[in-house]
Order: C-alpha cells, then sequence, then structure tokens
C-alpha cells in the first residue's frame, strides 16, 4: 500500500508518517498543492491524506485536479477548520472521507484502510484476521466459518479493534469512533468495558481465541498471540 | 413622549398664553375707546340741551326717557361733570337695562339747572361681543394653523432622521452588506449621519478583525493541539513507560481533547453570532426532534436513563436547518448530562411548543446558567445552554426554563 500524506504542519507530517511507516505502510510526504499534483501526476497512489489550508492554495484544489487528470485515488480530507462548508465541498470534490483536526491516528488509519478497501475491492472485500473473517460489504463476522451476530456498535469496535492491530487504543479513541461528536455525554468511559466483554464472548464462545489485551489505566490492544 | 407631540404641545401652550394676554389688552383698548365714544356723545347732548335752554325752549319739552332736566337749588359743584352706570327699567323690555348717565348743574342766566342725560349701553356691549367673536375664532384658527403647520413641517424636516433610525435598525453588524445613509440638504443630519457612518465603519472593521482574530485562532490551535495528541497517542503506544508516566500521559491526551472541545464550542458560538447560519428554509421541527431521539437514543440508555415521548403535534418554523439540529441536540444532551441515575427525560410537542424535561437537583438552578462556562457538573464544557439561548435568541425562539417537582422544563416556544 502506498499513501501520499499532504501536510504542511512539519511535525504533523513527519508524526503521520512515522505511524504509517510502522504499519508497513510506504508513505511520500509533501507540504504545497503544487507539489501533490506533480506527484499524483507521476505516480500511483492508493490513498491521498489531504490537509486543506496549505501555504500556496487550498487542499481542494487538489482534489480539482484529480478529477481532471481522471485518476481514482482515495482521499481522506484533514482540516483543522471543523467547517461544515469544508466537509461538504470536499466531499462534493471527490473526497471519500473527512477528518477534522485534532484527529486520532487510529481513527485515520481505521478511515484509510476502509477507504483503500473500498477503492481495491470494489465492493466485495474480506477482512482475514487468525481465525476471524469480516465482510464489509453484508457486515457479516464468520469465527471459524460460523456467523456470529454482533450489534452494529460492536461490528463497528471490532473493525476498528483490527484495523488497529498490535496498537494501544485508549477508551476514548473508541468512544470517539463509536459515537463522534456524542462523547462527551459520557461521565464515564466503563461502559465500553461491557461491549469489549460482550465482543470477547461472542468470539470465544465461537470457538476463537481472545486476541484482546487489556492495557491496565489506558485502554486495549488488539493482538496476534 | 414623541419629539413630534412634545414641540406641538409647546408651541399650543406658548400660543395659548400669548393669545390671552393679547385678547385681555384688545379688550381693554378696545372697552376704553367705547367708553369714551359713549362720554362723548353725552357731553354733545348735553351741549345740545344747554343751548336749547339757552334759547327759552320750555323744559318740559325737553325731558324724554333719556333727559331729565329740573330746576336746582343746589349751587355746589356748578359745571361738574359726573359720569355713572346705573340701571334703568324699561317699560318696553319690561326689564333693567344698563345704561350711562351724565349728571351735570348748569347755570343758566340766573337759574340752575340739573341736566341728567342717559345713553342705553346695550349697543355697545353688543358691539364688543361681536368683535370678539370672530376675533376668538381668528385667533383658534391660527392656533391650529400653527400646530398643524408644526407637524407637517417637523415630519418633513424629520423625515431624514427617521431614516437614518430605520437604516440602523436594518444594519446587521458583520454583514457584507455595507450601511447606506440617504442624503439630506439638513446640514445637521448629514453630519449625524457621517459621523455614524464614520463610528459603524471602525465597529466594522474593528469586528472584523476581532472575527478573523478569533478564527484564525481556532484554527490555529487545532494544528498544535493535533501535534500534542498525536505524540500523546506516540507515547502511549510506547512499552517503556511505567504506570505514573502512563497516567500523566493520559491526563495530557483528556485534557488536550477537551480543549479542542471547549474551541469548538466557541467558534460554534462565534459563528452563530456573526450569523453564519442565515441560510433558512421550512423545516418540520418534530422530524428533526425524532431522528435526534433517535441519534440519543442509545447514549440515554447507556447513561441509565429512559424517556418517554409525545410527538404527535407537527411543527414547521422557517430555520436554518443546521442549527435546528443543533439546539435540539444540545436541549437533548443537556437533559442527559445534568440528570439524576436512574432519571427519566420527557419530550412533548404541543401547539408551537417543545418542552425537554428532566429530573435534576434544585441546586442546579442558577440565574447565570445560560451564560459561558457555567457548569454545575464536573465534566461537562459548560458552553451547552449558552449554545441554546444564542440560537434562541438569534432566531426569536422563546426559551424558558422552570423547575418543577424535581424536573427541569425547557420549554421552546415558536
Amino acid at each position: 500500500m502506498k499513501i501520499l500524506i499532504v501536510e504542511d504542519e512539519q511535525e504533523l507530517q513527519e508524526d503521520i508518517m512515522a505511524f504509517f511507516k510502522a504499519e508497513k505502510v510506504v508513505c511520500e510526504a509533501v507540504s504545497k498543492a503544487s507539489m501533490a499534483k506533480e506527484k499524483v501526476y507521476m505516480h500511483n497512489y492508493d490513498a491521498i491524506i489531504l490537509d486543506i489550508g496549505l501555504p500556496d492554495s487550498s487542499g481542494l484544489e487538489v482534489l480539482e485536479y484529480l478529477k481532471e487528470i481522471n485518476k481514482d485515488i482515495g482521499v481522506i480530507i484533514l482540516s483543522a477548520r471543523g467547517a461544515i462548508d469544508d466537509k461538504i465541498s470536499g466531499l462534493n470534490l471527490g473526497a471519500d472521507d473527512y477528518l477534522s483536526k485534532p484527529f486520532d491516528f487510529n481513527e485515520l488509519n481505521a478511515r484509510i484502510k476502509s477507504i483503500v478497501r473500498r477503492k481495491h475491492f470494489h465492493g466485495s472485500n474480506t477482512i482475514n484476521f487468525e481465525d476471524i473473517e469480516i465482510n464489509t460489504d453484508s457486515h457479516e463476522v464468520y469465527v471459524n466459518n460460523q456467523i456470529i451476530i454482533l450489534t452494529q456498535k460492536e461490528y463497528q469496535l471490532l473493525l476498528f479493534l483490527i484495523s488497529n492491530e498490535n496498537r494501544v487504543i485508549t477508551k476514548e479513541s473508541i468512544v470517539e469512533h463509536l459515537w463522534g461528536d456524542d462523547t462527551d455525554m459520557f461521565d464515564s468511559f466503563d461502559f465500553i468495558y461491557s461491549h469489549i466483554k460482550n465482543l470477547r464472548k461472542k468470539i470465544i464462545t465461537a470457538g476463537g481465541k481472545d486476541y484482546l489485551n487489556t492495557i491496565y489505566g489506558v485502554g486495549y490492544k488488539f493482538q496476534r498471540n | 413622549m414623541k419629539l413630534l407631540v412634545k414641540t406641538s404641545l409647546y408651541y399650543a401652550i406658548a400660543s395659548l398664553l400669548f393669545f390671552a394676554i393679547a385678547g385681555f389688552i384688545i379688550l381693554f383698548n378696545f372697552n376704553t375707546v367705547v367708553d369714551n365714544d359713549i362720554n362723548e356723545f353725552l357731553i354733545n347732548r348735553e351741549e345740545i340741551a344747554t343751548t336749547q335752554i339757552v334759547n327759552d325752549i320750555p323744559i318740559e319739552a325737553l325731558n324724554n326717557y333719556e333727559q331729565i332736566i329740573t330746576i336746582t337749588k343746589n349751587r355746589d359743584e356748578t359745571d361738574n361733570l359726573k359720569f355713572k352706570d346705573t340701571i334703568v327699567y324699561d317699560i318696553i323690555d319690561d326689564e333693567f337695562h344698563v345704561y350711562r348717565k351724565l349728571n351735570v348743574i348748569r347755570k343758566i342766566g340766573t337759574a340752575y339747572y340739573d341736566i341728567t342725560l342717559f345713553k342705553s349701553l346695550i349697543e355697545s356691549n353688543l358691539l364688543i361681543k361681536q368683535i370678539l367673536k370672530p376675533m376668538l375664532f381668528v385667533f383658534l384658527g391660527l392656533l391650529a394653523f400653527l400646530i398643524l403647520g408644526n407637524l407637517f413641517i417637523s415630519r418633513g424636516l424629520w423625515k431624514p432622521f427617521k431614516e437614518t433610525l430605520i437604516t440602523l435598525k436594518n444594519y446587521e453588524l458583520g454583514s457584507a452588506r455595507s450601511i447606506a445613509f440617504s442624503k439630506t440638504n439638513t446640514q445637521e443630519f448629514n453630519q449625524l449621519n457621517s459621523m455614524l457612518n464614520t463610528m459603524i465603519k471602525k465597529i466594522h472593521y474593528d469586528y472584523l478583525n476581532l472575527k478573523e482574530f478569533t478564527e484564525n485562532a481556532a484554527h490555529e490551535i487545532q494544528t498544535p493541539l493535533s501535534i500534542i495528541r498525536n505524540k500523546c497517542e506516540i507515547l502511549l503506544q510506547s512499552e517503556k513507560l511505567d504506570n505514573v508516566e502512563l497516567k500523566h500521559t493520559k491526563s495530557i491526551y483528556y485534557n488536550c481533547l477537551r480543549l479542542s472541545k471547549i474551541n469548538h464550542g466557541l467558534t460554534l458560538l462565534a459563528k452563530i453570532e456573526s450569523g453564519a447560519f442565515e441560510h433558512s428554509e421550512k423545516i418540520n421541527i418534530t422530524k428533526v426532534l425524532k431522528s435526534q431521539i433517535k441519534h440519543y437514543s442509545e447514549v440515554i440508555e447507556l447513561n441509565g436513563l429512559s424517556i418517554k415521548t409525545d410527538l404527535k403535534q407537527q411543527i414547521h418554523v422557517h430555520i436554518n436547518p443546521d442549527l435546528i439540529e443543533i439546539l435540539i441536540s444540545n436541549l437533548i444532551r443537556n437533559a442527559i448530562k445534568h440528570n439524576i441515575s436512574n432519571g427519566t427525560i420527557h419530550i412533548n410537542t404541543t401547539k408551537n411548543r417543545i418542552r425537554f424535561s428532566n429530573n435534576g437537583d434544585a441546586s442546579q438552578i442558577e440565574i447565570n446558567q445560560f451564560k459561558r462556562f457555567n457548569k454545575s457538573n464536573k465534566n461537562s464544557l459548560g458552553l451547552g445552554l449558552s449554545i441554546i439561548s444564542k440560537i434562541c435568541l438569534a432566531n426569536t425562539i422563546q426559551l424558558k426554563h422552570n423547575y418543577d417537582n424535581g424536573f427541569h422544563n425547557f420549554d421552546l416556544n415558536f
């Protein structure tokens, strides 16, 4: 997998790059819209992480350029403005997703993976993790080829955990992924525990292994034993 | 009191005072003239009578009802003219009339004559009345003319002022439309308009600057926050941190999230204030309410609360679709956040009204609860109610709160 990071903030760019490199993703990074246009013209990418506020022009211009040269690359927009206008115009111009700063790395990772899945497999698409198989099209989950019934939130949780395997995921991260802007509605995130418990129980009951490790005081980690 | 009414009233009082004084002076002058005239007339008649006596016309022939001549022995005060107003009985009219009487004693030849002459005052009184009446009409007419004239002239003169007021009323700070006062040929109003123009331009400039600053600050803060948050995540992934270090890192992480939420809320408030949500359309609020309740149903359940709704009444309002969603979701969030454990939320619609009720402590009631950063609850940002009241204010929705029987009721009256 190869992605292009268009972000003018040097430190943020380096952090995103380091993160995806650790995920074994080939990354290139630029800090200007003009350079981004050059890159997408010359190379092929699976996905682009695109900041809207760039020094030479708006990131939306890169989107327009992609349309112009007829390249179908998954684009996720990063915007510091959190403005609805940016979101709408970005999505109208063909962006696949939108994240507002400050964002969560795990969230970005999960979304990039989801975009790449959609682009590459054109709908028929399964994720395999050891003995777990997820059909992201029909939202069905199989453990040892046996279907297990998950609630909407449990399904989202499992997908999020698998997308971020081997990484510590905070409860905040999980709540934000599942509830978006409503994270502040909860006095404590302890209820996440019951979601995790149910998910774990369903997988184990179906004969699956327990991949979920609790990192005390921080969160959870999904890893192959 | 309106300026026009005020000036008219002052004009009327001043005119009436002037007319009263002028009337008295005219009446007095007129009376004097008429008096002198009558006295002159009586003196003339007396002269005629004296001449007639001198010409030996017998006094019996000279006596009539207006003239009494007798021979007198009284020799005092000869040639002294004595005028007096008196009442005389009139046989024809069978009533008393006011007469002027002239009494004089004259020595003609050797005899002394007491000559008394009468002149009726009826005619002259009538004359005064007849002259005063039209004069009063003229005065009243003049008064009416003055007041009406003042009204019309003032209306014309103050028209530019009224236009300025209307222009100011319609002006919205921060709108792209610049303010334009109509030109007048009154120097003072032009001065006022130009001063207002300068002032508004300055305020507008400052406002834009402040807005830009706020927007920039809000925008620029997000990137460093992003970096802090992501660095924390990197730290949390590290396996070398001990528990205390992890705890501190988590605290930084958590507060970073909090800061970004506050920033988000303040930006939203600033946007509502600056009228960024101007576009409006007809919206079925009950529908929005239903979808928001559905959206929050899981959160409500996870917080251990129950919800009862009665949404039969459909409410349609012209409003910005994003704003109404923010408003309703904030009210539901408020009802969730400030609830008690195992509490309930009631939401019902009646004609043009939505009521959100939730269990809560009476101690949470504070006068300033619609102000920013007023929080009764540690976890809330204290911006929710402030956003709610701002949206209501900007859209002339009446927001009422009361506490009744363990329930906080928030009413939206459209």
